[in-house]
């Protein structure tokens, strides 16, 4: 009983432990796949004399 | 790219006022929606915000709550001058710049972060060593600017909404 007590445990914790895996992942600071572009627009206004070539590679 | 790696994407419209007013694209006369920012890149930073420490590159603008910031100023002389003591060009800097200001506008908060592009202050090694990571906007802040733009994009819908008569 003790054994199959044990070994009921031991399942369970690894179920629990796989489940957990992603969460893990995530916190990690990997990015979340679900994440979409999300679209702004930037009116931009250069008031110096620095070319638009150089300023776009940027 | 450092936007990018947030996933916003981002399109640029060139609104210099030149001498020639016809170059203006239509777009920049239109009205803001509210996913649109304004960037200005200028020569004297402190004409524009006297309060603004000499290091800074740039500052935002951050209204009250009700309002949503739209308007950065990006100092282009302060990000040459520290490209010469950095491993980054100056194009380089004044992405991250630009980059910067514009976590601030989306976020709506002038604070910053102790983590990734947001910190107050970049790190001498960072910037020695061109640690690109350590200038990226890090998993959470990623979040915030998704929500806070999709909250933009619905709040343009419903804006949309109102002005378009039925009918």
């Amino acid at each position: 009983m003790a054994s199959e007590y044990s070994a009921h445990k031991i399942l369970l914790m690894g179920a629990v432990l796989l489940c957990s895996i992603p969460v893990c992942v995530s916190q990690s600071g990997r990015w979340p796949e679900a994440m979409q572009n999300v679209p702004i627009g930037v009116h931009f206004y250069n008031d110096t004399r620095v070319s638009d070539a150089e300023l776009f590679a940027a | 790219m450092v936007l990018q790696r947030a996933s916003v994407e981002v399109t640029w419209q060139d609104c210099t006022v030149s001498q020639n007013p016809s170059r203006v694209p239509p777009e920049c006369e239109s009205r803001l929606r509210r996913t649109d920012l304004l960037l200005y890149l200028v020569v004297r930073l402190e004409a524009h915000a006297p309060s603004v420490g000499k290091n800074a590159l740039g500052f935002s603008i951050i209204p009250d709550k009700s309002d949503e910031a739209q308007m950065a100023y990006v100092c282009y002389p302060r990000v040459r001058a520290l490209s010469h003591s950095t491993s980054f060009t100056a194009d380089e800097l004044l992405g991250l710049a630009l980059a910067h200001e514009i976590g601030h506008l989306l976020l709506g908060t002038n604070e910053h972060c102790n983590r990734g592009i947001m910190r107050a202050r970049w790190r001498p090694r960072d910037l020695e060593g061109r640690h690109w990571e350590e200038f990226l906007f890090t998993a959470e802040q990623a979040k915030r600017l998704q929500r806070a733009v999709v909250t933009r994009l619905e709040s343009q819908k419903r804006r949309f909404a109102l002005e378009v008569p039925k009918g």
